[in-house]
């Protein structure tokens, strides 16, 4: 048996079951005393899978700022329909408000019909832009002053990754633990306190916590560039053990840094979209934009 | 012999460590996490005989 320093049996990084949560709990902890201030209004975006789910416990757990949960039900058929019972279950259960918006109510149709006659591998960009839109926009109106994203290590080495692969620089300088303090005012601070936990410990920790996890994956996920991403950085871990660790030293500690959005000036001033009103650097917003191509009959 | 299941499947297979194990069935432990008997274990964990392992993916996606 591999045992953890106290004897029992080891599940993660050499730690017992009880051992490995106290430091998993312990280390998002240490983010939000970091970057959260009592007066802050967290409004924790959620969608019942592993990662948002470990983070909705532990800061409704924290208790160090008044908090409450968003979710968007983007209308995937058997897939959001299962993550969000769960989610409605697990906030019911605990006394966490839970709010959900849906692509249906906002912009008039599900992801589903927008993707109908579209390629799939688009499916990533438009429901991320979009759920970030409602997202922002949503919590803003119920008073958040921070939205706590479950993104987790191997997460954000994704996203650099693909920026990176696309040549993207301007996306790389924006993203980071904490984006948009001064970005504008109708722009929500996003917080990603799993910023430094590997994908594969919030996994455990579901399994040890949440037996009624629904074991579901977008039906999206295997066309997208992300998940081709994700192959090649397991990989590159396998072959060179730390691998991902030391790129998120390097990320977080050299390049973010060093390619701080204003030094670059990547972020002209931000201004309102002329349609929907929301912060956007072009007169009409990407998720205008991405609507009228998608939902033709409907404007947003 | 140990018992494996893996993405629905199931088989037997010779392997003295879950790491082992997983390098036999080419699945990449970034990718899984390994459920011994019931209980999680880490990569490391020494395998017997009549031991069940359950090989569960480190699903994802928002």
């Amino acid at each position: 048996m591999v045992s953890c320093s106290c004897g029992r049996r080891a599940v993660f990084g050499g730690r017992c079951a009880e051992h490995f949560r106290e430091w998993l709990e312990g280390s998002i902890v240490a983010e939000l005393e970091k970057f959260v201030e009592p007066s802050d209004v967290l409004a924790v975006a959620v969608s019942g899978g592993k990662d948002s789910t470990a983070l909705l416990d532990v800061v409704h757990k924290w208790g160090g700022a008044k908090m409450f949960a968003v979710s968007v039900d983007e209308g995937i058929a058997g897939y959001r329909d299962r993550t969000l019972s769960f989610l409605q279950g697990f906030c019911e259960k605990r006394g966490i408000e839970l709010h959900i918006f849906s692509f249906e109510e906002e912009f008039g149709c599900t992801l589903d019909e927008m993707l109908e006659t579209r390629p799939r591998e688009r499916a990533c960009t438009v429901c991320g832009a979009l759920r970030r839109f409602l997202l922002n926009k949503r919590s803003r109106e119920l008073g958040a002053t921070k939205i706590l994203f479950a993104h987790n290590r191997d997460d954000e080495l994704q996203t650099f990754l693909m920026n990176l692969l696309s040549g993207n620089l301007a996306q790389i300088s924006r993203k980071g633990e904490l984006i948009g303090v001064v970005d504008h005012p109708l722009f929500v601070v996003r917080l990603k306190p799993l910023f430094r936990i590997p994908e594969k410990a919030t996994a455990v920790y579901a399994l040890l916590n949440y037996p009624g996890l629904p074991d579901v994956e977008c039906p999206y996920l295997e066309e997208s560039a992300r998940f081709r991403v994700r192959h090649l950085l397991n990989s590159l871990e396998l072959q060179n053990p730390g691998a991902k660790e030391r790129m998120l030293e390097l990320y977080d500690r050299e390049i973010l840094p060093a390619l701080k959005p204003s030094a670059l000036g990547f972020h002209g001033k931000l201004r309102e979209c002329g349609r929907c009103g929301e912060p956007s650097s072009r007169e009409l917003c990407k998720v205008c934009e991405l609507l009228d191509s998608l939902c033709p009959a409907v404007k947003s | 012999m140990v018992r494996v299941e893996v993405e629905g499947r199931v088989k037997n297979a010779e392997a003295r460590t879950v790491r082992e194990l997983m390098d036999h069935l080419g699945v990449n432990p970034e990718e899984y996490v390994a459920v011994l008997n019931g209980e999680v274990v880490t990569e490391a964990e020494p395998l017997s005989p009549g031991d069940s392992v359950k090989l569960v993916r480190v699903w994802s996606g928002g």
